[in-house]
């Protein structure tokens, strides 16, 4: 009962075969052009000695060279010098053992630029005759982004590492003032500045608080600006009068211009911020004027200055101008000023002398393109 | 002489932890960074010195090798006092390694070398 059951399917499988070989030979013979040159992969045949005897469009047009030129045992040349020795030993070791590959390496495009590509490569045996068919992938947009995401990720994770840390330090004061209030007799408490010193410590977790969730809201697109009309001398000043830094204020002409005045003054709280952390205890110029249709703050400080390699990414999230251990800082400070900056439709410029000290160049338009209400970012 | 010297870059930590050990009845002084400490160092003897370790300019790893390298300062005790959970070796003039915040525990600590 078996075997009787067997030899059907024997028989309807051969049916089949037979009846789809003949339609493929008959597709093959009546279509004008050789699919594997339509196929979005590069696929090559070679001998054992790896001549390569056969490549399809696709390969001829990446790399701009002919099967002529492939074959005359170029086809090395246009690996990356990194991967060829690899790619190389491989080719020696699969035609020795007659065993299939797969891996990945860079080859050189017509445009000179190397790629990523999933490379395989298959013995055939047919007429008495060894041919290897090889296939590359282009994975060089996935391999792109796997470093960006793994970038990002490196980049997340020293920012919890800082963050942590920049948040454990008002609280390590926070908990010593608290212990000592304490301890202290209420005369002796009374007579100190240890209650507006421990209330400083509360504002400075809530402030880094409040910037890890703007970085969250903007990320999310749910930031928005109360706009209206603001005073930028009022602003700047009211930030300026809680420090014993020593400042110049200059201001010429009009001070008001349209926009959110929490945000704004989140803005130059950070920029100056900045400008006492690093300003090396030198005097900080605040320039404050009209140019045409817009409000310009210029705050110019004499510290210890950014180097060039890092000035293009300091308005980047968690970036910190090349600045580690010792001057704290979460890096999303600078972030976010531009963030908001260019919601209300404005520009921050940073220039800086490394050892001489840094300007910003903060401009706002008077009146905001779009100051009908409120503005999501 | 006095008993500590807090070598602190962050203004609410140095305040507080200097009055907290101060009410505990030591004599204290403070210093912003590595350098102004070594200067301070030159002129007044400490029983122990009180380090953190990432400051800007000087910082904790800085003064540790120039304090080592002047014989006039290498004996003075060190206790580290970092906000990392980095565990840092007990060896030659550092006497303890403490996390931040520092607590009552470690008085007996202070007591021994202050």
């Amino acid at each position: 009962m078996t075997a009787y059951n067997k030899s059907i399917y024997q028989h309807i499988s051969l049916t089949l075969l037979l009846v789809d070989v003949t339609q493929w030979s008959t597709f093959m013979t009546t279509i004008p052009f050789s699919p594997c040159d339509f196929v979005p992969s590069a696929i090559w045949v070679s001998d054992r000695t790896g001549d390569v005897m056969w490549v399809n469009q696709y390969l001829q047009n990446f790399t701009g060279l002919t099967v002529e030129k492939l074959n005359n045992r170029q086809w090395d040349e246009i690996i990356h010098p990194e991967d060829r020795e690899k790619v190389v030993t491989l080719w020696r070791n699969i035609v020795d053992n007659n065993a299939k590959w797969e891996g990945e390496y860079r080859v050189l495009d017509a445009q000179g630029k190397y790629r990523w590509f999933r490379g395989n490569v298959n013995p055939v045996d047919k007429q008495g005759q060894r041919y290897w068919v090889g296939s590359l992938t282009f994975i060089d947009d996935l391999k792109e982004a796997l470093s960006k995401s793994e970038k990002a990720k490196a980049t997340r994770d020293d920012f919890m590492s800082i963050a942590s840390h920049e948040l454990k330090t008002p609280l390590t004061a926070l908990i010593l003032q608290v212990k000592l209030l304490g301890k202290l007799p209420p005369e002796k408490i009374v007579n100190s500045n240890l209650v507006s010193e421990t209330l400083k410590s509360v504002s400075k977790l809530d402030r880094l608080i409040d910037d890890l969730l703007d970085v969250h809201r903007i990320d999310r697109n749910a930031l928005s600006l109360k706009l209206g009309v603001v005073n930028l001398k009022e602003i700047i000043f009211d930030i300026i009068k809680k420090t014993s830094y020593p400042l110049n204020f200059s201001i010429a002409g009009s001070e008001i211009c349209f926009g959110d005045s929490l945000r704004l003054t989140q803005v130059f709280t950070n920029i100056l911020n900045n400008a006492m952390k690093f300003g090396a205890n030198k005097p900080i110029n605040i320039d404050l004027r009209k140019e045409g249709d817009s409000m310009v703050v210029e705050i110019t400080d004499g510290g210890i200055g950014i180097d060039p390699k890092y000035l293009h990414t300091i308005f980047d999230k968690y970036e910190r101008g090349g600045k580690t251990v010792g001057y704290g800082g979460l890096g999303i400070g600078l972030y976010v000023a531009n963030k908001f900056i260019s919601a209300h439709g404005g520009t921050i410029v940073a220039e800086s002398d490394k050892g001489k000290g840094s300007k910003f160049i903060v401009t706002i338009p008077t009146h905001y393109a779009d100051s009908g209400g409120d503005i999501k970012l | 002489m006095k008993d500590i010297l807090v070598i602190e870059d962050d203004e609410a930590i140095r305040s507080v932890l200097t009055s907290y050990l101060e009410n505990e009845g030591y004599t204290v002084e403070n210093c912003v960074d590595g350098a102004a400490a070594l200067e301070r160092l030159e002129k007044e003897k400490f029983g122990v010195i009180l380090l953190d370790m990432a400051m800007p300019g000087v910082d904790g790893w800085d003064f540790l090798q120039l304090k080592r390298a002047n014989k006039k300062i290498r004996h003075v005790p060190v206790i580290i006092n970092s906000a990392s959970h980095e565990i840092y070796t007990i060896e030659k003039d550092v006497v303890a390694s403490v996390k931040k915040p520092f607590d009552e525990d470690f008085f007996p600590l202070i007591r021994r070398h202050a």
